[in-house]
């Protein structure tokens, strides 16, 4: 069974949303390692990840009424994590780390 | 909540589904004039009007009058009133559906219709529309007695709305904020760009071959345009201006293809945090302002004798939509009224507007295709998550930008309808000239107002290095580029003549 989750972008983190689950990380790759573990734990084969454009201002929504879905699989082992940006960050607070449970960090969310 | 959405998902809950909507219906209900029964001719239409002549003896018949014949006897504030009604009543009815706050939705609008018909209705002083020149012997300007004028043509009626419009927006903040809930300009102008499908069938029936050429030229220049485009503000972005990957790809985006919609589709395509396309965002909408305030002007000045070289141009470098469709509509106006007070001719309404909206119903259409391309480059060849992340091609679907089903809609029933009943074109021009004549201007009059009531320059202060590239990338690469690529494809076409 797909995991469904409605991923939103709250105080400087994504988050994921499902019955059961709630994820947070300031860098979506590696949100998206978190819910690929879920995955693996709660033996789903995939998880369809739908952002909701509520979360987008409202003014916005006359322009375009769509940001992104992707599917998510579990990656095969030994397949490369996801490449980053090789250049700092310009400017801003210092990214939090996610906790343990993959609950938003207190200071951010 | 299901996460999968299904192909007709947002058919009644967007604008961009509803302009489609509200579109349709009322020009299938001008096309009940073919069975005959007139079920649009009580919309008003503006006339022209003398202010001495008006205060010396006033009546409402100066200024407006019915559209249609079967409504000629009615009050003009009677058929002022019903189009209220009727317009109001299909706005918020989609207003309901979209979950929008219906008494500040219904409220804003009735603010929004009252200006926009005080600007139509001033607009049309001939102080300011009538230009000095002789058609067929005779020269109105002068019957009319006048001694002076600006001779803006019907460009006027939208600077004055559009003047309305920015006053309120920055120099009235907290009443434009009353406004915003209905102030909604991309609504009402795909709306109308649903109506100018109409116009389309009409000027491929009166000149088949030159609208033919528009369509493909239209598409071929926006295509080569934006090899150049996007590539060079994207490595501007990143060179010069030392933004990270994704910022420089979202401006790029917004700068280059078609303002906001790019900036969310490709953010989106990108996976960017969505802080960066509200940012992009919020300068498109503010430079595209910028763009119809200076460019009809510039161009009818600088270029007089390429007036569909200038409505592609236009088409190619102002962003947004609404902003195109105004632009297009000025300059539209602006260069007819100069023309024919240098030559004493006519050229036909609607050739340049039509020469700049195709060129951004390209780009609309192909932003979808654009942002899948970029969602496969980042995520396998940037991000290299081929095995675990997968996009889905119906995301080119949900991109896709549903007002333009609307405008092919009628554009190609419009000429079918000709087609199988050759004896009916004459009724059809006229059953849908409502349509495609005063409701299509309210609705532009609409956007004007409402387009310059959510525009806010002080918002440009503390955008620092963003607006300064968003400047030079406008003014050194894309507006270059895209007058060269417009008058590559379209040099020495020239509007027919006006019947």
């Amino acid at each position: 069974v797909t995991l469904e989750i409605v991923l939103t972008h709250e105080d400087g983190c994504w988050r994921a949303r499902a019955p059961g689950v709630d994820l947070a990380h300031a860098e979506l790759n590696v949100l998206d390692a978190l819910i690929e573990a879920r995955l693996a734990e709660g033996g789903a084969p995939s998880a369809s990840v739908r952002f909701d454009f509520a979360a987008l201002p409202e003014w916005l929504r006359q322009y375009q009424t769509h940001y992104f879905n992707y599917a998510l699989r579990p990656a095969p082992p030994g397949a490369p994590g996801p490449a980053s940006e090789p250049e700092p960050p310009a400017g801003g607070p210092p990214q939090p780390a996610p906790s343990r449970d993959g609950t938003p960090p207190r200071s951010e969310a | 909540m299901s996460t999968s959405r299904r192909w007709s998902s947002g058919m009644f809950s967007t604008e961009d589904w509803w302009s489609v909507w509200v579109g349709l219906a009322l020009y299938v209900a001008g096309l009940a004039a073919l069975l005959g029964v007139d079920l649009v001719g009580w919309m008003p239409r503006t006339r022209p009007w003398e202010w001495t002549d008006t205060v010396g003896a006033f009546a409402w018949s100066k200024w407006l009058a019915p559209a249609g014949a079967t409504y000629a006897g009615w009050h003009p504030v009677v058929s002022w009133l019903t189009a209220y009604v009727i317009f109001i009543g299909l706005f918020t009815l989609g207003a309901r559906f979209q979950g929008l706050n219906l008494r500040r939705f219904v409220l804003g609008f009735t603010v929004l219709f009252a200006l926009t018909w005080l600007a139509w209705i001033g607009g049309n002083e001939l102080h300011l529309t009538m230009v000095d020149a002789a058609v067929d012997g005779r020269n109105r300007y002068a019957d009319a007695g006048l001694t002076w004028g600006l001779q803006l043509g019907e460009g006027a009626p939208y600077l004055l709305a559009l003047g309305v419009g920015l006053a309120i927006g920055n120099f009235a903040r907290g009443f434009a904020a009353r406004l915003a809930e209905a102030a909604k300009p991309e609504w009402f102008i795909k709306t109308a760009i649903v109506f100018l499908g109409v116009n389309l069938g009409s000027q491929t029936i009166q000149a088949s071959g030159f609208a033919i050429d528009l369509i493909i030229t239209g598409a071929a220049a926006t295509f080569v345009a934006y090899m150049f485009f996007w590539p060079i503000v994207y490595t501007l972005a990143r060179r010069v201006f030392k933004l990270k990957r994704d910022a420089a790809a979202v401006l790029a985006s917004g700068i280059s293809i078609c303002g906001v919609s790019a900036a969310i589709a490709t953010a989106g395509a990108i996976r960017a945090r969505p802080v960066i396309p509200v940012t992009v965002s919020m300068l498109v909408v503010i430079f595209a302002m910028l763009e119809v305030l200076v460019l009809p002007g510039a161009y009818t000045a600088l270029f007089p004798d390429q007036p569909i070289v200038n409505g592609a141009a236009l088409g190619m470098t102002v962003k947004t939509d609404g902003a195109d469709a105004a632009a297009g509509a000025l300059l539209d106006d602006l260069m007819r009224a100069r023309h024919l007070a240098s030559s004493g001719e006519s050229w036909a309404a609607g050739w340049i507007l039509t020469a700049s909206l195709l060129t951004k119903i390209w780009i609309d259409v192909f932003i979808g295709v654009w942002a899948f391309v970029l969602a496969l480059i980042w995520v396998y060849r940037v991000e290299k998550r081929a095995g675990a992340v997968s996009i889905s091609p119906a995301e080119i679907w949900f991109r896709f930008p549903k007002f333009v089903i609307g405008y092919f809609v009628a554009w190609l029933s419009y000429l079918a309808i000709a087609a199988a009943w050759p004896d009916l074109k004459a009724a059809l021009a006229s059953a849908t000239s409502v349509v495609s004549g005063p409701m299509r201007t309210m609705l532009f009059m609409l956007t004007f107002v409402a387009m310059g009531t959510v525009t806010d320059f002080a918002k440009l202060k503390g955008m620092g290095r963003l607006a300064v590239l968003y400047a030079i990338a406008l003014v050194v690469v894309i507006a270059p580029i895209a007058y060269s690529v417009a008058y590559l494809f379209h040099r020495g076409l020239l509007p027919p003549p006006a019947q």
